[in-house]
Formats: C-alpha cells, sequence, structure tokens
C-alpha cells in the first residue's frame, strides 16, 4: 500500500554485503533459537558504511500477536544485559502503526531493535516501562504524539502537550484545526 | 505520641532561578522530607520533529539548532549526521575534523555554562563569573568561524559551509590550553570550599544498577560508574583516531557529577589539541544528493549532556517522512524523582541543577 508509492527520480535503498559482527550473529542466532514462533524475524543487519559510524544492530521484529513482547525484553535485560532503553518511537505509515524499541548492551554495544506493527485504529503495544525505567517517559511521549496505548504502562498521560489537548500531532492527518483552542 | 505530619505537593518552577529554562518540578514533601516528585515539561514544545517533516533535508538544519540553545553545534551536526546516513554518504576526511574540533569546542562551552550556572545555584556567586569568562572566548571562536555567537549554521550535508584557516587552529589551541588550566583553578577553588562540598557531596544520590534501568546517560551515568562513552564505544568522524580519556566516578552523587564535567572539559581540550594538529587538509565540503531513499536510519551521538540520537526516514523524495530526536535530558528529567526521594528542600537546586538540563531539547 504505502510502501508502493515512490516519487520519480527516487534513489535506490543503499546494501551492504560486509557481513556483521560476530557479536550481533551470535546474538542473533540465540534469539532465533530461544524465540522460534514468537517473532516473525530476527536479522543481524549487514553495517552499510563504517566510515559514518560503526553499525552493530539486530532487527527483531514482532507479527501480530505481541504478547511474547515484554517476555522477550525482559529476556533481553536479565539473560543478554541489555540494561538500557535508547529510544522508543512510533511511525505512522498511513495503513498501520509501526512501533519500534532501540535497546543497548552497555558491554558488547549491540542495538537490538524491536519493530512491532499495530492496527492504526486502535494502536496498541505492550509496555517497557516495566522492564526499563528509562522507557517510561518515552513512551508516554510517543503516546502523546501518535495515540500508541501502552497496554500496562504505569502513568500513561501527555508529557509535552497540555492534558486538554485534542488529537495526536505526529499522524498524517493530523489537523491543527481539531486540536481546539490551543493552536 | 503519634506527630501527624502534613504533606503537601510545592511547585518548583515554571519560572524559578534554579529551573534553568521554562519547566516545573512539582514535589510532595513531608515535613521537609522529599516523598515524591513529578516533573512537569513541555512549556517549550514547539514541535520540531513535525515542522522538520514539511522541510527539504537543508533547510531543517536550522530548526535544529534551535533544539538548544547551550550545545547548537552538536545537535545540528547529529541531524546531518543522520542524515548523511541515510544517504550513506561519507564526509572527506577534513570535514570529519573539522566536526570533531567545532562540536569538541561547543561542549566546553557547554559545560563551562553549566559549571557557572550550576555554583550560582548552589549560592557561590563568585566563582560564577569565571567559567562565564571562559566560554566568552570559546564563542569568539566559533563566531570568527562561523559568523555567529550562537546559532552557527555550520555544517552542511556533506561536509561544512567553510573551510577552517590556520588562525582559527592556532587560537583554538590557546584558548583550550588557557581553558585547560583554567580547570585547575575551579577545582582548586570549589574542592577546598566547604559550603559546597556539604551541599553536593552525598546528595542525590543514584546507584549504577539504577542508574542504568532509568536510561541515565552522559555524564550523569558516569558519575555513576559506567564507563560508557558513544565516542569511545561506536567512534563516529574522527574520534576513533584520536586518544581521549573517559572520566568515570563512582560515588553517583551531586559531587562526582560536577567532577565528571571539568575532567570532561580537560577531555575535550585535549582531543582539540589533538584534531589540530593532526587535521588533514584535502576538501571540506563533497557533493551530496538532494533527495534520500525511502528508508529508516539512526545515529547516536555523544552530546554534552547524554547520548543524543536521530533517527531520520525518508520518502525517496526530497523531505524526511519522520524525524525522531532523543533528547538525553528528557530521560535524566524523567530520573529526578529517584534521586530527589529522602533528600530535603534545600538540596532541591543542587539536584535539579546536577543534571544539567536544557529545556530546548527536552520539549523540542
Amino acid at each position: 500500500m504505502a510502501d508502493a508509492i515512490l516519487p520519480p527520480g527516487a534513489p535506490p535503498v543503499p546494501t551492504s554485503d560486509t557481513p556483521p559482527d560476530a557479536d550481533c550473529a551470535a546474538l542473533a542466532g540465540r534469539i532465533g533459537a530461544a524465540w522460534a514462533g514468537k517473532v516473525t524475524e530476527v536479522a543481524a543487519l549487514n553495517p552499510l558504511n563504517h566510515g559514518i559510524q560503526r553499525e552493530r544492530n539486530v532487527l527483531v521484529r514482532f507479527g501480530s500477536d505481541h504478547r511474547p513482547m515484554e517476555a522477550f525484553w525482559r529476556w533481553l535485560r536479565d539473560e543478554e544485559k541489555f540494561e538500557h532503553c535508547s529510544l522508543v518511537l512510533a511511525i505512522d505509515h498511513l495503513d498501520r502503526i509501526e512501533v519500534k524499541h532501540l535497546l543497548f548492551n552497555y558491554t558488547t554495544h549491540v542495538t537490538v531493535e524491536t519493530s512491532a506493527d499495530t492496527d492504526r485504529l486502535e494502536p496498541s503495544v505492550p509496555t517497557a516501562a516495566l522492564v526499563w525505567r528509562g522507557a517510561n517517559w518515552l513512551e508516554r511521549e510517543q503516546y502523546d504524539m501518535l495515540g500508541v496505548d501502552f497496554r500496562g504502562h504505569p502513568d500513561l498521560r501527555r508529557v509535552l502537550l497540555p492534558e486538554d489537548w485534542i488529537g495526536f500531532p505526529l499522524r498524517k492527518d493530523f489537523e491543527y484545526r481539531q486540536a481546539g483552542e490551543w493552536w | 505520641m503519634v506527630v501527624a505530619v502534613a504533606e503537601m505537593w510545592i511547585n518548583i518552577g515554571p519560572s524559578h532561578p534554579s529551573t534553568h529554562g521554562l519547566w516545573d518540578l512539582r514535589i510532595k514533601v513531608s515535613g521537609e522530607v522529599i516523598v515524591d516528585a513529578d516533573p512537569q515539561v513541555g512549556y517549550l514544545h514547539r514541535s520540531v520533529e513535525k515542522i522538520l517533516e514539511r522541510k527539504e533535508f537543508l533547510m531543517g538544519m536550522p530548526i535544529t539548532e534551535r533544539l538548544c540553545y547551550v550545545a547548537n553545534m552538536n545537535w545540528t551536526h547529529l541531524y546531518i549526521h543522520a542524515v548523511e546516513r541515510l544517504m550513506n554518504l561519507e564526509v572527506p576526511d577534513r570535514a570529519k575534523y573539522i566536526r570533531v574540533i567545532v562540536c569538541e569546542l561547543n561542549r566546553i562551552a557547554s559545560h563551562l555554562f553549566w559549571l557557572g550556572a550550576y555554583v550560582h545555584d548552589i549560592g557561590n556567586l563568585t566563582m560564577f563569573l569565571w567559567p562565564i569568562r571562559e566560554r566568552e572566548y570559546v564563542l569568539d571562536l566559533l563566531e570568527y568561524l562561523t559568523g555567529a555567537r550562537m546559532m552557527y549554521n555550520y555544517p552542511r550535508i556533506g561536509g561544512q559551509v567553510k573551510d577552517v584557516d590556520d588562525k582559527f587552529l592556532r587560537r583554538s589551541k590557546i584558548v583550550c590550553a588557557m581553558i585547560n588550566e583554567q580547570t585547575a583553578t575551579y577545582e582548586k577553588f570549589l574542592d577546598n570550599n566547604h559550603p559546597w562540598l556539604v551541599r553536593t557531596k552525598g546528595v542525590g544520590t543514584i546507584d549504577k544498577a539504577m542508574a542504568k534501568n532509568a536510561g541515565l546517560t552522559g555524564p550523569s551515568l558516569r558519575a555513576s560508574g559506567v564507563d560508557y562513552d558513544t565516542r569511545k564505544a561506536l567512534p563516529y568522524w574522527a574520534y576513533g583516531d584520536l586518544d581521549f580519556d573517559v572520566p568515570v566516578y563512582d560515588e553517583g552523587d551531586c559531587w562526582a557529577r560536577y567532577r565528571v564535567r571539568l575532567e570532561e572539559i580537560r577531555e575535550s581540550c585535549k582531543i582539540v589539541r589533538q584534531a589540530v594538529d593532526d587535521i588533514p587538509a584535502g576538501e571540506y565540503l563533497g557533493k551530496a544528493p538532494r533527495v534520500a531513499p525511502k528508508t529508516c536510519a539512526w545515529v547516536r551521538h555523544e552530546d554534552p549532556r547524554g547520548e543524543s540520537m536521530c533517527l531520520v526516514m525518508g520518502t525517496g523524495g526530497k523531505n524526511p517522512y519522520r524525524v525522531k530526536f532523543r533528547s538525553p535530558a528528557f530521560v535524566n528529567i524523567s530520573a529526578l524523582p529517584l534521586m530527589l526521594l529522602g533528600f530535603k528542600v534545600p538540596d532541591v537546586p543542587s539536584i535539579m541543577g546536577s543534571i544539567d538540563v536544557c529545556i530546548g531539547e527536552v520539549d523540542r
């Protein structure tokens, strides 16, 4: 759907043949073995260009069943020592909303990116705020901006916008007039 | 005998001398002990991420400079670096060294400004003007290079807008040597200063496990004993070729956070000195496309306040589809309640100043 629309003259997505780091490949193997059937995709990403910044990324994609996500995060924190939640973001793809969590290991410096697609009308994924406290405000911000309901979040309130704001500004169909008197 | 202690909420801010910006720290006190805290942010929200979706890549650059008015050089370079990563574009070697020099100079200015403001919070008005005075020399240098004292507009996609000249490089070294010497003066003044030690040592403590779990980054994390610096761990630009140390303290209190920042000023001086000596000749601006592929890319930087990240998603055309900034101070503020619990009301200015907030980047 929305993915297929490209403007004329769009450059191709860069690819790379450089094999991923040994740490990343081993971690992807362990995730694949322990979470087979629960995740739809595990990949140690091929780094593009180390001259820009060293890349050590593992991508984990969940299907429509989001239930194993929280158990996976706990496993990642306790067994694999991913002690830091770097970033939480949601992207409005017009036909779905994608929620990404970027998790970081302070010893191996590997980043795991978990990605889950959710319905655009009632976007909802499990929360990581009970696993990493640092995810608390990052998830609140995504709720504020895109209206994603992080199930089980201890304190899901608006953080940057006023509490009586109407609508979610970072959605593609947001109209500033709908925000009421605030704009 | 049962003594009834009344609990109440106190608003510190949104307009208060020790907030350094426009935010509101609500604390719940039982007598004089803090039992709960709830920071309120968002007074300065300018919807930078939404504005950037409507702009071409380079047009968005001046807006990212307004993210943080103390460390603007770091934030523009972060955004431009993320766009370059999206285009898979590597900058020329000379540009990599120029970026290291200007970002480290900006880090020195930011830490000096923090030090001046922080000692002022604690009540040490003599010391307030010293770091601010030294900061002016750094700002003069960057003004000589870019023409602006605060909003520099210096990087471009693929390099820099203007080359550095010998005068700038020579003066950078002189200024860094001078600031390096001055840090010894600050150290001598503060580390023998009894009121300063009483108000910072053992105040606002957070232990290593909690600091990591709460998402603290940057000097606040290193003050809790975690040896992690993005410039060392995942080097970008020329940082991999330069020799510098990462100061780490185990105490996790306000004093350790001050020590980490003070020593980072020295390390930054060291980095600038080496980068000026090693800077290669050649191009400072490469060729860059105007359009980016339809994919997602992000970079991780060491901002003066912590780990900053920028994620850019392209549309295949001239403008981004989604831009997301990770603001280190935003997450550090969310960890503030953990540092405040159990301390008393007079400790609040020293704890809230010690994480170095910059509201421009928190609210975006």
